[in-house]
């Protein structure tokens, strides 16, 4: 669980960009990673950054404020009548706001987020993601939309470095699948054990929150131990629209694991579509996994995750917003190193 | 008793003639795979006194591959689902014993998985994914035994009768309590727990479980047991305390390249 307001990730100068960035505190735990990882790479970009779960968050004069995610944020909070006044007042005092989306535009989910963002004066929607959804939209939001190419934290950038240095440790588990359960997961399943491997590791408990701790479910460190001894970490979405979920392809890359969506129900990748030879249509999926181009196709992620960190795709959307952006991330990674802006 | 290593699996039967060699050859089909683990296994074939052709089926079957491990015990009267899983306990060969439905079928190659975790944590249990699917469906539509050993268990059950078990432990515990009709596998489930024994949910697909009319998986069927189920929960909860005394078993996943989860 999070602790208190996390305060001074960034430098301390006083004259330095200042941002909070707000957590739900509770419900799923990969919300509050997602904060705190936007938190860092502010950090890197120069800014003073706070993080507080929704509950100990309080408005004030800065530069921006994030909110991850606000759905969850206004369900931390109580639900929408007590959240929104909330959120307004955090927002109020920032000369820029974004609510930060993990999800497929097609989704409810997303609608509801749109929702919350027009009733609470969140001018703009951060989609944190691989793909670029603009063409999926049928019309344009009742709020601004702006795609985030994800990517990772300097932190993040040295573990997977560390990962592919270790690259012939044993992988036992052919694949793992991890979600909630559903119908065509259970199908998808079925299709593994049968055509792919049998001994992979499924993990479909029923639809609960996922907390950081205190929930049967599997934390962060004990999934991260999972797709550390895992070859292919695979999974299909949960509704038919296309979506690059970020986290599925982010966690098995910190674990040196390759991650593989699979496109299940007759659906194609858009053609601008990153990161094309990871995502498998069914049929094609044994004959991927068995092949002997695993530690290849790691490495080809590396790299395209060299090319794209987190503070690159963020310092776009800042400066579109007005605020310090992409120059600061040029200082912040001092052009070389891991990261880079090459798109 | 025999304290072996290797593992039984044994197929309790009654009047499950068109299914017996779905279930017989997944057995067979697991027997392959622990002799190919360096372990020795066999399936044990326990018919209720079957009225449909059961019987002649399964002595066909026995002479065809006793050699590959196939035994039959045949009841002469009808004692039930309990009483025939008991008698597969001590019919049984090898220290861990399968417990399938004749009509169920084994993810063969994954049962070195459950035998292993056995071993390496002394459990009396291992329990995995079940994939369910219609009776003729090509592909699952859900998934039982799919979560950790949890106090929710003891306000309704969660985990099939369908996995691996320590058969010393299971024997010393008492076997299968055959007053609890319909309820024998849930029984058994809160009576280990309830007795400190470790029960592991082990994250990878244990079997197939076909669903048909006579499944328990039918809620109907389910209800017409209630008043079982009610003596099952006045048993192991019934002033309601059991979420607050200390479970050995909460939450034990365990996998053998990763330990416990």
């Amino acid at each position: 669980m999070p602790r208190s307001a996390d305060r001074g990730r960034g430098r301390e100068d006083s004259r330095a960009p200042s941002a909070l960035v707000v957590i739900p505190g509770t419900v799923n735990y990969f919300y509050n990673t997602n904060g705190r990882r936007l938190a860092e790479a502010l950090g890197a970009m120069g800014y003073r950054v706070e993080v507080a779960p929704a509950r100990e968050a309080t408005g004030g004069a800065r530069d921006l404020c994030l909110l991850t995610n606000i759905a969850e944020i206004v369900h931390a909070l109580g639900g929408p009548a007590e959240a929104v006044g909330k959120v307004r007042a955090l927002v109020a005092g920032a000369k820029a706001a974004a609510a930060v989306s993990l999800d497929s535009v097609m989704t409810n989910w997303f609608r509801w987020t749109v929702d919350l963002c027009a009733v609470s004066n969140v001018p703009t929607i951060f989609d944190l993601g691989l793909w670029d959804q603009r063409p999926l939209l049928e019309a344009p939001p009742a709020v601004r939309y702006r795609f985030v190419r994800d990517g990772l934290t300097p932190t993040e950038t040295a573990t997977m470095e560390a990962a592919l240095g270790e690259a012939g440790r044993p992988r036992p588990i052919p694949w793992a699948f991890v979600g909630h359960v559903t119908a065509e997961r259970a199908a998808f399943v079925d299709e593994l054990v049968r055509a792919v491997d049998p001994g992979g590791f499924v993990y479909l408990p029923p639809l609960e929150p996922i907390a950081e701790s205190g929930t049967p479910h599997l934390d962060p460190r004990q999934f991260h131990a999972v797709l550390a001894r895992s070859r292919y970490h695979v999974w299909c979405s949960h509704h038919g629209h296309f979506y690059m979920e970020p986290e599925r392809f982010r966690l098995p890359l910190l674990a040196g694991c390759v991650p593989l969506k699979v496109l299940t129900g007759g659906q194609e990748a858009p053609a601008d579509a990153p990161l094309r030879e990871l995502l498998v249509p069914l049929g094609e999926l044994p004959a991927r996994v068995r092949s002997s181009d695993r530690e290849a196709s790691y490495r080809r992620l590396c790299g395209a995750y060299r090319r794209h960190p987190l503070a690159a795709g963020l310092g776009a959307a800042l400066d579109e917003l007005g605020l310090p952006g992409a120059s600061a991330t040029a200082r912040a990674v001092g052009g070389g190193g891991r990261g880079g802006l090459a798109a | 008793m025999t304290t072996r290593d290797g593992v039984s699996i044994v197929i309790p039967n009654w009047n499950h003639e068109v299914f017996l060699p779905r279930s017989v050859t997944s057995g067979l089909r697991g027997v392959e795979a622990m002799a190919r683990a360096g372990v020795p296994a066999e399936v044990v074939v326990v018919d209720d006194c079957s009225r449909d052709g059961s019987a002649k089926l399964l002595r066909q079957l026995e002479a065809l591959y006793h050699g590959r491990g196939l035994r039959v015990v045949a009841r002469a009267a009808n004692r039930g689902l309990a009483a025939a899983r008991n008698l597969g306990l001590d019919e049984s060969s090898y220290r861990y014993v399968v417990f399938m439905d004749a009509d169920n079928e084994v993810v063969a190659d994954n049962l070195p998985i459950f035998r292993e975790s056995l071993r390496k944590t002394g459990a009396a249990a291992a329990y995995g994914n079940l994939l369910v699917r219609g009776m003729n469906d090509a592909a699952a539509h859900g998934v039982l035994s799919n979560q950790s050993f949890q106090r929710g268990i003891f306000r309704g059950n969660y985990v099939d009768a369908f996995a691996m078990f320590d058969r010393v432990q299971v024997v010393d515990a008492g076997r299968y309590d055959a007053s609890c009709s319909a309820h024998e596998d849930y029984e058994l489930w809160l009576h280990l727990a309830a007795a400190g024994r470790r029960v592991l949910f082990v994250p990878v697909a244990f079997g197939y479980y076909y669903e048909n009319a006579g499944s328990m998986i039918n809620r109907e069927q389910a209800d017409q047991n209630a008043g079982v189920h009610r003596r099952v929960k006045r048993i192991f909860d019934q002033v309601g305390a059991r979420s607050g005394l200390p479970l050995e078993t909460d939450c034990l996943r365990y996998h053998p390249d990763l330990g416990y989860l």
